[in-house]
């Protein structure tokens, strides 16, 4: 069920069908769709880049977020409410729903954010912040999901380190940065880079909140996937897009399961 | 340290609280609001005028009952292939076991847009488009890995031994699985059949591929009302809470009562 998808998308880049194929017709196989996705004139490398770099952005400031607000919870000894998790099940569309009614121009964080810029003088029109060129809609609906999923992947982990080790620095006069600087993150850093790979995967990989609170241009290139097949029913391009896409997955997605389960055997150890 | 609440506290829980909530308070309010005019910060008035509103359309009340029965037969039919899988691979952990599940697993990490174009000329080569059953196949694919995770894992905790001496006291294969491994599984079979709900009931790309216009589930719907050049945000407000409160009802219940803890994707 998922083989000949993927076969299909491969074979598809190349300007090959499996039909075709298995019927005996000619096939002519083409790199025009390659050539096409890095060609700087098309959209395709561009919306790559937007890409990467809106799903890294969220990625880091989920991690880095999550980790920290984490380390409060175990330190403080306390436990996450399942109230807090909420955005876990809130499906994608809805989410990215949600955070357009707080980010056009009349929301209430729109209308918060653009007054304290302009009271500030720090701009002298309202910026749009949603289905804006900068990718701010799509932060801020990505980090609301990804966030809680950096917390509960980390608080797991932090809380199985034995407070011995955390009063043992504290009692040789480590500050609460330097806990988390050399005892924490040290023992955590399999844990991080597990849950970087599959948050970054997940922003990467993910279409409705993109297609929601993303703007016409740039688009990330899962919309342009989308709209290929829809729309201007480009099945070469999006084949190819899906191509660079899977190579992307399966690079993060192998990070994931390999840390995943280096800390699996070194917890069982 | 422990307890303590000091000023700092709660100045960071209020704004992780505020964060996370205020989308939600949000949906409530558009959902509820009769009157909204545009220059003011909250509705005039608030009522269930949008609620009778979708559940009085054709196209809406149509993908609530697509979404609710989509996601039950997805759920029956994730179990009937995982729980019989899982048990294979639960109970044998060799070496092919072992390789079958990491490929499975491999499924979670593709992108399902990629899926769904891959799957595309398929269904339209078998005249599958706009059709409700083959969307169910569809939703499968994510929701496999998934499930069989927590059958799995739900299987290999069972002490062999259990099996053995079942077996030894003249009890059949079928009998051992009854009477030993479903009382000891259903836990896990559970959370497995609710990730199937769950993933069907917010499945949105594979959907709208490949069953769109004609089959159009809740989150279908949400979008044709939020991702066109008309927004129409208090129906969507609507539906949306006719997706999300059964959810977190679900959520809650597994959490207090199953002791499992959920988490959905859906493209």
């Amino acid at each position: 069920m998922v083989f000949l998808p993927i076969v299909n998308v491969i074979l598809g880049s190349f300007g090959l069908s499996i039909f075709k194929i298995l019927s005996g017709s000619s096939c002519k196989v083409t790199l025009e769709g390659y050539l096409k996705f890095i060609n700087p004139s098309e959209p395709y490398l561009q919306s790559l880049f937007f890409t990467i770099y809106i799903s890294l952005l969220a990625t880091i400031i989920s991690v880095i977020t999550g980790y920290f607000f984490s380390v409060y919870l175990v330190i403080k000894g306390w436990r996450i409410s399942t109230l807090l998790t909420i955005p876990l099940f809130t499906p994608y569309v809805v989410g990215a729903f949600m955070w357009w009614t707080l980010l056009f121009p009349r929301g209430y964080v729109s209308l918060v954010i653009n007054g304290i810029l302009r009271s500030l003088g720090l701009i002298k029109y309202p910026i749009p912040m949603v289905n804006d060129p900068y990718g701010i809609g799509i932060l801020f609906g990505e980090v609301w999901i990804r966030f809680v999923i950096a917390v509960m992947m980390f608080y797991s982990p932090l809380q199985l380190i034995s407070r011995d080790l955390t009063d043992a620095a504290r009692s040789l006069g480590a500050s609460t940065w330097q806990v988390i600087r050399r005892v924490y993150i040290p023992l955590t850093k399999y844990s991080i880079i597990a849950t970087t790979a599959i948050i970054l995967l997940a922003t990467m990989a993910g279409v409705s909140i993109p297609l929601v609170l993303g703007g016409s241009w740039p688009q990330f290139l899962n919309v342009m996937i989308y709209l290929d097949v829809t729309e201007t029913f480009n099945y070469l391009s999006a084949y190819v897009s899906g191509v660079f896409y899977l190579i992307t997955c399966a690079i993060l997605g192998y990070l994931f399961f390999r840390f995943t389960m280096k800390r699996v055997v070194i917890q069982a150890r | 340290m422990k307890g303590e609440v000091k000023i700092w506290d709660i100045i960071i829980i209020g704004i992780v609280v505020s964060y996370i909530f205020l989308p939600m308070v949000v949906l409530f309010e558009y959902a509820f609001a009769e009157i909204w005019y545009a220059y003011r910060l909250f509705p005039s008035k608030l009522g269930l005028r949008w609620f009778a509103w979708v559940l009085r359309h054709y196209d809406t009340r149509m993908a609530f009952i697509y979404s609710y029965t989509l996601a039950p037969l997805t759920m029956l039919a994730t179990l009937a292939l995982c729980v019989p899988a899982g048990y294979v691979l639960g109970t044998r952990r060799s070496k092919l076991s072992l390789i079958t599940e990491n490929l499975v697993n491999m499924n979670m990490a593709l992108p399902v847009i990629v899926i769904g174009i891959g799957l595309l000329p398929f269904y339209v080569h078998l005249g599958l488009l706009n059709n409700y059953w083959a969307l169910i196949p569809a939703h499968m694919i994510g929701a496999i890995p998934y499930t069989l995770r927590c059958v799995v894992a739900a299987f290999a905790q069972v002490p062999k031994d259990l099996e053995e001496i079942a077996r030894v006291l003249g009890a059949g294969r079928l009998q051992a699985i009854r009477k030993v491994y479903i009382p000891l599984t259903w836990r896990g079979i559970l959370a497995g059949g609710i990730f199937a709900f769950s993933w069907s009931l917010n499945e949105f790309i594979l959907t709208l591929l490949l069953g769109f216009p004609g089959v159009k589930t809740l989150p279908v719907a949400i979008y044709e009302y939020v991702g066109g050049y008309y927004l129409t945000p208090q129906p969507a407000a609507a539906l949306s809470l006719l997706i999300v409160l059964p959810s977190i009802i679900i959520a809650l219940f597994l959490e207090k009562y199953v002791q499992i803890s959920l988490g959905m994707e859906g493209g």
